[in-house]
């Protein structure tokens, strides 16, 4: 099926931006468009995920040019459900944004810069070709570099200066691996790749290529090479590592399961060995991590870690209900560490410290932002009826079905030190004394406590709801593991 | 879909109630109208005795999650009724006592809502037929449980126990939901009885037995057996009726329910024999060697309560191997310990709640609860 609308989730955002550039000094009128467009491009998705539930996967060839020769957009349910959360969460994110932020950051292109950013997050979920998909990640990336220096403080650009380099690496990596694609397969449509890669059998030859592709990703999504990760998301304010939290490794996730689920797909013996042995590392590296610092934004941005690690796990299992956990926990992720982020970034506007031994009985003085956070923790952990509570049964579910044990306790255990971390931050900071009396309190905006407060209604309906998604998600998770759907509607000719 | 669907839902809708309530109440204590839900249950439950004692069963669903075979089915027998009366009942009294043994300093909004969603989770553990929404109340009966202890949270000791009881607890839970997600892929079901009717195909499957060991570790955990019993003294921290509430009458059997509910399932195998048993045993012995040197009485009667709990435990180790030696004398013989466990639960459940009620008293009337000063 062809459709125009496909491109919308990407062109928008890219319109409103360059438009915003001309509307430097109004923030407020900034903010509010781009909230517009992310509401609007949430209910595109959402016509666009109903669509492809009738109708079938559906695509988009540029300028008429039929695969394998133009570039093509391909929407099914996984992208789209990933395109969908990620403008529900970023409208969130904009909301908060628009009352937290200063005038500074309203008024120095902070808008636009997300803006390209999302357009970037929206394009290589929706791309179908490897070049194109290349492209998308350097839209994003370009757009994080600002983003992570906006505000200049002496931390953010010693962070900054890390990120920058060990991005354009890896961006290079990604070019020597495209290349070295291309000239083994001929082509960079990811469908037409995968019935080539297919047809010649995965020698050792692409199995190599296919290696430095997951490095990249790696790189990208923070599993196992993590190490710039903690610090490049605790430098910037709230919003903007809520929205890294929120996004940026999702992307990263989101093209190795592509990747190794459309194309690569022959060698799981190697490949997913590989996968599930950089997903363990990472979950024991990111729950050492989380427990062992005293920054609150250090903590987070290793649940941050944790969490890619657990998804990581679905993928290396790769059975029919890891994968569907999979993306159940991929969707709540991008919902609760907007949230965790936006949580952090409240209390630390509230206390002045990210120091946990600095804080105590903030219960007393702001509860309801208390019990978002301790929301936010369960969910985190997974226990039920939260969002984090069923993508966690499933993917375990596949670890025991495939007999992988290890990753099965792994995966487990990590649970329970997401939930050591953040009980850490509500025990030192919520509870004990109150050191600040109702007089002297700095008074919590309303306004900043209603985007958290819709994230946590988001966690909590996604939990009791899940039978509402549960169509789409089975639905991805089949496309996923029959690369044929994929191919078919991609190769099948231009009907339309 | 039955009526007793709704009998596990109203303690949480009470809870949700209560912040609406309470500022409407003025003077009154509001004590005494979240006493109404217990009494109100424990009513509807005590009518169903005669016919679940005739053999009857009730059981009936509500949908959740129905493409993934995850479903709000409740099923009530006799093992069923007895935690659920025992849960209306203790509750109904100890709500009676907290009325007069908090003080109005303290914030009793929060006290009784999370006594309510303690009751209505607790409900949830005994009449769930599906093993994950078992595991929902389950976690949430810890949860409660974590912020009951920490009622009093500007006390040091009360953030420590309760903390350390979540993560023993949830650590435990994690562990049986891996058990649960083993029994799922075995035998493709959720539910109890299903899995207890078609076991017997499964024995020689190289996940029983790790299903078993996750299963009792959750269990074990939750029941504060050896050596997952150091939570529990720590637990003493919250008020005193909570202690008699949660941590000897109700959520410290909800380990003790679910080996009983397993017995069908694991029972009959030597592996659960010895290991119920010997845990059981071993908890029994170190329980009483610990409480006899202890001075605070709360920590006395924690001990004993890990105590008696490790003999329930393991009278029920005992009892399953009547289902080995099936209808014989023998079987007979077993099937007593059983008997024993499941009266010695009610029993004990009763007993040292009024212990915990007098300690209570002893603590307000003088002052201090550590005997010998």
């Amino acid at each position: 099926m062809m459709n125009n609308i496909v491109l919308l989730p990407m062109l928008l955002p890219i319109l409103v931006g360059v438009v915003l550039i001309f509307l430097r000094a109004y923030g407020r009128v900034q903010a509010w468009f781009s909230i517009g467009v992310m509401a609007v491009s949430a209910g595109i998705a959402f016509y666009l995920l109903e669509q492809v539930q009738t109708n079938g996967i559906l695509r988009l060839d540029f300028g008429g040019w039929e695969p394998p020769f133009g570039i093509l957009f391909v929407a099914d349910s996984f992208s789209l459900l990933l395109v969908l959360t990620t403008a529900i969460v970023a409208t969130i994110i904009l909301l908060y944004a628009m009352f937290s932020a200063g005038k500074f950051l309203q008024t120095t292109y902070f808008y636009p810069t997300i803006l390209f950013l999302i357009a970037g997050v929206n394009g290589s979920f929706l791309t179908g070709d490897l070049f194109n998909l290349f492209v998308c990640f350097e839209v994003m990336l370009l757009s994080s570099y600002v983003l992570l220096t906006l505000g200049g403080n002496k931390r953010q650009l010693r962070e900054a200066i890390k990120y920058v380099v060990i991005n354009i690496v890896s961006s290079w990596f990604f070019l020597v691996a495209l290349a070295y694609l291309y000239g083994a397969v001929g082509t960079l449509n990811m469908a037409h790749v995968s019935v080539r890669v297919a047809e010649a059998g995965q020698g050792p030859l692409l199995t190599t290529v296919s290696i430095i592709f997951l490095i990249v990703f790696s790189l990208k999504a923070g599993l196992l090479l993590y190490f710039w990760l903690p610090g490049s998301y605790s430098a910037p304010p709230a919003v903007t590592s809520a929205l890294f939290g929120a996004l940026l490794t999702k992307v990263g996730i989101y093209a190795l399961f592509r990747v190794f689920s459309l194309i690569f797909y022959h060698q799981p013996e190697i490949t997913h060995t590989i996968i599930g042995a950089m997903a363990a590392l990472t979950l024991v590296g990111g729950s050492l991590g989380a427990i062992a610092f005293n920054d609150i934004r250090k903590i987070a941005a290793y649940n941050v870690v944790i969490a890619v690690g657990f998804i990581l796990v679905g993928l290396a299992v790769s059975t029919p209900n890891a994968v569907e956990g999979a993306i159940y926990y991929l969707i709540h992720d991008m919902v609760i560490k907007a949230l965790l982020f936006l949580l952090v970034g409240t209390i630390i506007s509230l206390t002045g410290t990210a120091m946990l031994d600095k804080m105590s009985g903030l219960m007393k003085n702001y509860p309801l932002l208390g019990w978002s956070f301790f929301i936010t923790m369960l969910s985190l952990a997974g226990v039920p009826p939260l969002s984090g509570f069923i993508g966690k049964v499933l993917v375990s579910e596949g670890a025991v079905e495939s007999g992988s044990y290890g990753l099965l306790t792994l995966a487990l255990l990590s649970s329970l030190f997401v939930l050591y971390s953040l009980l850490r931050i509500f025990k030192n900071s919520f509870w004990g004394e109150t050191i600040v009396s109702k007089e002297d309190q700095v008074p919590l905006k309303k306004t900043l406590l209603i985007p958290c407060l819709l994230l946590v209604l988001l966690t909590v309906g996604l939990g009791l709801g899940t039978e509402l998604i549960s169509g789409y998600v089975t639905d991805a998770a089949e496309t996923l593991l029959n690369p044929d759907i994929y191919i078919d509607a991609v190769m099948g000719g231009g009907e339309s | 879909m039955h009526l007793l669907i709704f009998a596990i839902l109203i303690p949480f809708f009470a809870a949700a109630l209560i912040p609406l309530l309470y500022r409407r109440v003025g003077k009154l204590n509001i004590g005494w109208f979240v006493l109404i839900v217990p009494l109100i249950l424990f009513i509807i439950f005590a009518l169903r005795i005669p016919d679940i004692s005739a053999g009857d069963t009730i059981a009936s669903t509500l949908e959740w999650i129905p493409s993934l075979g995850i479903n709000f089915s409740i099923y009530l027998d006799g093992l069923s009724l007895i935690l659920a009366l025992l849960i209306t009942g203790m509750g109904s009294l100890v709500i009676l006592y907290s009325i007069y043994y908090l003080s109005p300093y303290d914030s009793l909004p929060h006290f009784y809502a999370y006594l309510l969603l303690f009751m209505g989770a607790m409900l949830g553990v005994v009449l769930s037929d599906n093993l994950l929404v078992l595991y929902v109340f389950w976690e949430l009966t810890s949860i409660s449980s974590f912020l009951l202890i920490a009622f009093w949270f500007h006390r040091k000791n009360s953030r420590y126990g309760a903390q350390k009881s979540l993560l023993i607890t949830v650590f435990g839970g994690f562990g049986m939901l891996a058990g649960f997600i083993m029994l799922h892929t075995m035998t493709d079901t959720f539910s109890v009885r299903e899995i207890a009717a078609t076991i017997s195909q499964y024995t020689d499957h190289a996940l029983f037995y790790p299903a078993m060991f996750l299963v009792l570790l959750g269990a074990f955990t939750k029941s504060a057996q050896f050596p997952f019993h150091i939570w529990l003294p720590d637990a003493m921290e919250a008020p005193t009726p909570v202690s008699a509430y949660l941590h000897s009458a109700t959520m410290v059997k909800a380990g003790i329910y679910l080996v009983a509910r397993f017995t069908p399932v694991f029972g009959g195998t030597s592996a659960w024999f010895w290991t119920v048993t010997l845990v059981g045993l071993v908890t029994l012995f170190w329980g009483s060697f610990c409480a006899v040197r202890q001075t605070d009485l709360k920590a006395l009667l924690a001990y004993s309560t890990i105590s008696q709990l490790g003999l329930i435990m393991s009278l029920f180790g005992m009892g399953s191997a009547a289902l080995y030696f099936g209808d014989g004398s023998d079987g007979a013989l077993y099937g007593l310990a059983t008997f024993a466990a499941l009266f010695h639960l009610v029993n004990h459940s009763t007993f040292k709640g009024a212990l915990f009620m007098v300690v209570g008293i002893v603590d307000h009337q003088v002052g201090t609860r550590i005997s010998g000063v």
